[in-house]
């Protein structure tokens, strides 16, 4: 379980988790697995830089579609912290009420830094 | 590799959603292409034939709604299996996309096991389907090919029938001309008669069959309308059966009313069905039997079903024999083309059906009718009534408005 890296330090739930991992490994091939993590890791930057944006601009309809693909991607990964903050991002974006979502992208921001360490651990595992 | 694998489409603007499904798909043979975008998936799919569509619901710009929207309005794309691609939350979009005409849905992230079984799904639709549609295509090719060899058949029967009619024609004129000339001895002038008779029953045959024929191809049946006497019609008649009713041993009475007025009608038509009934008769009723054929006036039923006040006056005919007789369930079967009652009777020669058939077209076109009261075993007799009035519909309209009805006799 630690050589996968999902497991974290802190007592705080893993950024990845291990089962959803294995699983995406045994159905797709571990080969396939860097490419589908440079997909996130490129893709996501930019919409977590949208969410700051959407919410410093008030701006829900730039929100609520970057939320949305984000809460998809870290599902696929079993991301469960940062899918979840992300639905609730998303909802937010939907009812346009982004007075409040500050904190939460603030949030999203850490768990995205938190998944993408993650990822490389993984990476760097597989590669050893 | 699985037999059953497809040419598919991914539609979703989640790269890392159409690399695992890409992956998921090629990894079980299918052959994938994924895009970005609705209007891309469109425009590929009205250039390529895929056997499926996974469509993502939530995209920018065109959403899966449009694009579902598009693809149902199309007559060919409408056919092709579209699988929505959905957040688990986000069942109320599925509900609604399926009411919209989408075939399945899978929810992100996806298991790949249920990925692969709405794929095969699909495809076997797909493949039912096409072979729904080619049945179909081969259905009608063969219909089609029924037809035109109806057509060539009907063509052909035509073309036949019409040339036996010549050389008839000339054997006929030979006989008579022989006849005429008078110089046979009894037994010769006997053989001659016979053979004039038959040549007779055979040009009228012919003359039935090309008549039926050219009612078929959609024509109607032409009359020559006159003021006939039906007295002279029925001379005509026994002078061309009695040959018939001889051989067999037949007595041949006709029995006509005294106040016969004159009938319009075509003559030689009605020498034609006449000639029919009465040969049916000769044929179907054993040596020494009686036939009688009958003429006389009679209120002729309405034919609008409004009731059965005399509507109009008719001339009723009857051909009466004591022969074997009709099985009650045959009578309507008999003046259909080709429907004469199977022979079960020994040694009799089968006919080919169409006398009756012409007897039927003729009354018709008259604006009469024809039908037929028999008892097995007993004997049978057709009637048939040809109006008095003329037969364009005005005209008949024009007599039942002003004349009183005649309580029939």
């Amino acid at each position: 379980v630690e050589s996968n890296g999902a497991a974290v330090a802190n007592g705080r739930e893993p950024a990845l988790d291990p089962a959803a991992m294995e699983r995406l490994r045994e159905t797709m091939g571990a080969e396939f697995l860097p490419e589908l993590f440079d997909a996130f890791v490129s893709d996501s930057e930019s919409l977590v830089a949208d969410l700051r944006q959407a919410v410093a601009a008030r701006n829900a309809k730039l929100l609520r579609p970057a939320a949305h693909t984000l809460k998809s991607q870290s599902g696929t990964l079993g991301a469960k912290a940062f899918a979840g903050i992300c639905s609730d991002l998303e909802e937010i974006g939907k009812r346009g009420a982004l007075e409040c979502a500050n904190e939460l992208v603030h949030r999203a921001a850490g768990e995205h830094q938190r998944v993408k360490e993650a990822l490389t651990l993984i990476r760097e595992g597989d590669a050893l | 590799v699985n037999s059953k694998t497809g040419h598919l489409l991914v539609v979703d603007d989640d790269r890392m959603n159409r690399l695992l499904l890409t992956r998921s798909l090629s990894q079980a043979g299918h052959t994938v292409e994924a895009v970005e975008r609705g209007s891309d998936g469109l425009a590929l799919l009205r250039v390529k034939r895929f056997d499926a569509v996974l469509l993502d619901v939530q995209m920018p710009e065109m959403d899966g709604y449009e694009v579902l929207e598009q693809i149902m309005a199309d007559d060919v794309l409408r056919h092709v299996p579209v699988i929505m691609v959905s957040g688990f939350d986000e069942m109320a979009s599925v509900v609604t996309c399926i009411e919209m005409g989408a075939a399945d849905y899978l929810s992100k992230p996806f298991d790949p096991a249920l990925l692969h079984a709405r794929i095969n799904n699909s495809l076997e639709k797909v493949r039912l389907r096409q072979e729904e549609v080619s049945l179909r295509e081969q259905l009608e090719e063969k219909y089609a090919q029924l037809k035109e060899s109806e057509r060539l058949r009907q063509s052909l029967l035509h073309m036949i029938v019409h040339d036996l009619r010549i050389p008839l024609t000339s054997l006929l004129t030979g006989l008579y001309s022989v006849e005429l000339l008078g110089e046979t001895n009894e037994l010769q002038a006997e053989v001659l008669r016979g053979a004039v008779a038959g040549g007779e029953t055979l040009l009228s045959m012919i003359n039935d069959l090309l008549d039926i024929n050219k009612l078929e191809e959609g024509g109607s049946l032409k009359l020559e309308q006159a003021e006939v006497d039906v007295r002279c019609v029925l001379d005509a008649v026994q002078r061309q059966v009695s040959p018939l009713a001889r051989e067999k041993d037949l007595t041949l009475s006709i029995d006509l009313a005294p106040d016969l007025p004159a009938l319009p009608a075509d003559e030689e038509k009605l020498r034609r069905m006449l000639v029919n009934l009465v040969g049916n008769a000769i044929k179907f009723t054993p040596p020494g039997g009686v036939i009688r054929v009958s003429a006389r006036r009679e209120g002729l039923p309405a034919l609008n079903g409004n009731g059965h006040a005399a509507a109009a006056n008719a001339l009723l005919f009857a051909v009466e024999d004591n022969g074997e007789g009709i099985p009650r369930d045959a009578f309507g079967k008999i003046f259909e083309k080709f429907g004469q009652v199977e022979s079960r009777a020994a040694g009799r020669t089968m006919s080919t059906g169409l006398g009756l058939t012409f007897c039927k077209m003729v009354a018709e076109a008259h604006g009469g009718r024809i039908w037929v009261a028999s008892e097995v075993g007993k004997g049978s007799t057709f009637s048939f009534t040809l109006p008095l009035a003329a037969r364009e519909p005005e005209v008949l309209y024009a007599a039942r408005a002003t004349r009183a009805p005649r309580p029939s006799s």
